[in-house]
């Protein structure tokens, strides 16, 4: 073939600027130590690394949930741990109480001061706040979810924290469940949250109209108020009410009416008023016991997730790594490679460009 | 019947033709490296011997019967069309780059990641709605989330800009090629009707040619007496003759997929003709592959991102707006909505001035007057995994998608025009192989010719002593 000067040219340019366009590419990729540096690079890997990317967002995300949901709940069994202390001590009095050969009606007077302090300490608990928020007001959070007498003004909304995806686990038990005794032995660790946005109108319509009809019947039962009676009637009917859709009505006790039945019991010297108490402080341990086993299995479920979720974190990062990390191994010795490669076309190149006829003409 | 006189004829028109040749020699070193030239070289032919010359047929020696350059036609013809595809190659990747270079989250907070910070910002929330702090700042994620997406948008159609100014810029270039290649038409057609071929006017138009079919899919071919016709597309006759039409940029309203405020190519014929509009027959070259990243892909991911951006504003606003806010009051939009719908979402989408303005018009809760109700917040965290796209797709999976779609195509562009570049190579070489000029040769061939010179020389003066010797044949 005959071979012009041009052509030389041509080629030496062409594979000196191949391989400096390569040395470039493996520079940048030391540089950064990434295999990655623009989508293009790799598609597939660059799809995965931003998948992987959005994974770990929400997994930090959900460790955040965790610890609060976490802080949340062991300041909620602090607290019933205070709540069970109160009953187990009214127990106590009340059995030291309930008979005639270790007490007398002073005695009972005396212990009946030690109660309402009980009911004071119960109602404390009861009022109990974690930072701003009162934790036994289901979604009411920002009033006192208990009034003087023990009445609720909460309401049933458990707050339920993301945990991992699509997990949910309900952060708050509301008041009612432990002091009023509603639902007392039902409940899981997971409880369900709409599915879509049908479920989500459904859930909202249902609430309102519990709501409306709550707000009506207080209005009738205010209507109706008048003597003593006739108020413990409509208060009981409100109870009954609250209660109402109870499966465990002989389990569930309303706490402020037990200790203050028993610092009654004790006032009016009683005998079978505690007595009967007796029974009603036993129940409503019960109640604390299972809202702390309730407690303390959503603390144990966080901590499992926890743990899945940190070897998550670290499986998305190893995975992150294996996509766009460079193999420093093969990049030098692609790099070393590409230099002798250089090396080689331009001494090469030297060579092939330098001599012509005339050179030997002389 | 042979005479002396005839031999000093002989002598003096070989060196003539050896004058000939170095002087083409010379041109030849000359123009070793002017772009687009081919070698030339001296065609000798035996002359004739004359018609009375008897018995014997003695040749009159060597004439120079033409100067040709060594070329192939349908080599150039190749060339040209193989550069109108790397052209477009180069043209797309050059853009593809920069269009990939928005969408690059290597070293960089893309929507990516301001997507998931938005949807945790719901996450903050439900852990505590009553939080002002808390609302603050989804209020503030929202707004980075409008602001990257706003981003996104104005960094694409900047790239759309670019390319507007550069087709512009090549249009300009464009008509002065053509206008050169038809001032050449009327040399090589003034010079060739001579007889002699013109080499040069040639070799500089094959080479204008070959830039123009760079910038833009053209198809020619010689018409009459030497002129060549160039159309681009499928008709729009650029040269004919020894007129040259002129391509002008528009900026015209939206087009089929071209955007408004984007520039059109309009044909003018003259300029007193009225102007047409042709940009869809522009396929090829760095033209075609600037308009088809201008209108195809950017376009396609400013349609996307738009659905993208309106279709998450649209399902959260949905579920917002059947919540309740902080003060118990029904929420509204948490997302402003656009009078133009989800044409340029991505460039409208903001955060309501009611929420703007006051946090507590976010919506946490499903029922009113219940502060610590959070499952409005927990629906719209939870949005970000539902198949919001096709039924199928999360944003998550959309936005990658679009992304892996953009790299796929930057990535084969960017091959394609790499491997083009070889192929081109491989061409140019052998078209150097045949019409290149290589100095070894040449410094031959002007050896050759110094020595043929040198015994024409030699001729005449033999040529003269024998006239001596026949004049002194008195004496």
């Amino acid at each position: 073939m005959r071979v012009s000067d041009a052509q030389n040219y041509l080629n030496t340019n062409l594979a000196i600027g191949k391989n400096r366009n390569e040395m470039s590419e493996l520079q940048t990729q030391a540089a950064s130590q990434k295999r990655i540096n623009k989508p293009s690079d790799d598609p597939v890997g660059t799809t995965k690394l931003l998948s992987s990317r959005t994974n770990e967002q929400g997994i930090a995300q959900y460790l955040k949930n965790q610890d609060f949901a976490k802080d949340f709940l062991d300041f909620t069994d602090k607290s019933l741990e205070e709540l069970s202390n109160a009953a187990i001590r009214a127990k106590e009095l009340a059995l030291s109480q309930a008979n005639d050969p270790s007490s007398s009606e002073s005695s009972r007077q005396a212990v009946a001061t030690e109660v309402r302090q009980l009911y004071n300490q119960v109602l404390q608990v009861a009022n109990r706040r974690f930072g701003n928020r009162y934790i036994f007001g289901g979604y009411q959070t920002v009033q006192k979810p208990f009034d003087g007498e023990g009445n609720y003004r909460g309401d049933r909304g458990e707050m339920m924290i993301e945990v991992n995806k699509g997990d949910y686990i309900a952060m708050n038990v509301p008041g009612d469940m432990i002091f009023l005794g509603r639902d007392a032995k039902k409940g899981g660790v997971y409880n369900s949250v709409p599915q879509d946005s049908q479920d989500l109108i459904q859930t909202q319509i249902k609430e309102m109209r519990e709501q409306e009809n709550k707000s009506e019947e207080s209005q009738q039962n205010t209507n109706i108020r008048g003597p003593a009676s006739v108020r413990t009637a409509s208060e009981a009917l409100s109870k009954q009410s609250d209660f109402g859709d109870m499966s465990y009505l002989g389990n569930g006790e309303n706490v402020f009416k037990v200790f203050s039945d028993l610092e009654i019991g004790m006032m009016a010297n009683d005998k079978g008023a505690i007595q009967e108490s007796l029974e009603k402080l036993d129940t409503v341990l019960d109640q604390v016991v299972h809202a702390r086993a309730k407690v303390g299995s959503r603390v144990t479920n966080l901590e499992n997730t926890a743990a899945t979720l940190h070897s998550a974190k670290v499986d998305e990062k190893a995975k992150q790594s294996t996509i766009e990390d460079v193999d420093a191994y093969e990049l030098f010795s692609n790099l070393s490679k590409n230099e002798s490669t250089l090396k080689a076309t331009m001494a090469t190149s030297a060579k092939i460009l330098q001599p012509s006829l005339l050179d030997f003409l002389k | 019947m042979s005479k002396i006189s005839s031999v000093m004829n002989i002598g003096q028109r070989s060196m003539m033709n050896s004058q000939t040749g170095l002087q083409t020699v010379s041109h030849n070193i000359a123009n070793k490296n002017t772009e687009g030239y081919s070698r030339q070289r001296v065609e000798l032919v035996t002359n004739a011997p004359p018609a009375d010359m008897g018995k014997y047929q003695i040749g009159t020696g060597a004439k120079t019967q033409t100067v040709t350059r060594t070329n192939n036609p349908h080599l150039e013809k190749q060339i040209e069309q193989e550069m109108t595809k790397l052209g477009y190659g180069q043209g797309k990747a050059a853009y593809l780059d920069r269009v990939e270079q928005v969408v690059n989250e290597q070293n960089s907070k893309g929507l990516n990641h301001y997507m998931g910070e938005f949807f945790n910002a719901f996450r903050e929330l439900a852990n505590q709605p009553e939080s002002l702090p808390i609302r603050t700042q989804v209020k503030e994620t929202a707004i980075q989330l409008t602001q990257n997406f706003k981003k996104t948008n104005s960094d694409l159609k900047t790239i759309q800009r670019e390319i507007d100014n550069e087709i512009s810029g090549e249009l300009t270039e464009i008509n002065s090629l053509t206008s050169e290649i038809a001032d050449l038409n009327q040399k090589v057609e003034s010079a060739e009707i001579q007889g002699a071929p013109a080499n040069d006017a040639r070799d500089r138009r094959d080479l204008l040619l070959k830039k123009l079919g760079e910038k833009i899919n053209i198809k020619y071919s010689e018409v009459d007496r030497g002129k060549v016709q160039v159309v681009a597309g499928a008709n729009i006759v650029l040269v004919s003759g020894y007129d040259a039409a002129e391509l002008k940029p528009n900026s015209s309203p939206a087009q089929g997929n071209k955007r408004e405020g984007n520039v059109d190519i309009m044909f003018q014929l003259n300029p007193r003709s009225s102007q047409f509009r042709v940009t869809d027959q522009i396929t090829g070259g760095k033209l075609g592959g600037m308009l088809e990243v201008r209108d195809q892909v950017v376009n396609g991911m400013l349609d996307r991102l738009d659905h993208l951006a309106y279709t998450i504003a649209d399902n959260i606003n949905a579920v917002h707006a059947t919540g309740y806010d902080q003060r118990g009051r029904a929420a509204g939009r948490f997302f402003a909505a656009s009078s133009s719908g989800e044409l340029d979402y991505s460039n409208n989408i903001a955060v309501t001035n009611l929420v703007q303005n006051d946090v507590s018009h976010i919506a946490a809760g499903l029922v009113p007057d219940a502060p610590a109700d959070n499952r409005i917040a927990n629906y719209i965290s939870s949005l970000q995994y539902k198949p919001l796209f096709n039924g199928k797709d999360t944003a998550d999976d959309f936005y990658n998608g679009l992304v892996g779609e953009l790299s796929v195509v930057t990535r084969k562009a960017r091959a394609m025009s790499e491997h083009q570049q070889e192929a081109l190579t491989q061409l140019k070489n052998i078209r150097e192989s045949i019409s290149g000029v290589s100095l070894d040769e040449e410094t031959v061939k002007m050896i050759e010719y110094q020595k043929a010179f040198d015994a024409s020389a030699k001729l005449i003066k033999t040529a003269d002593e024998m006239l001596d010797t026949v004049i002194n044949l008195k004496r």
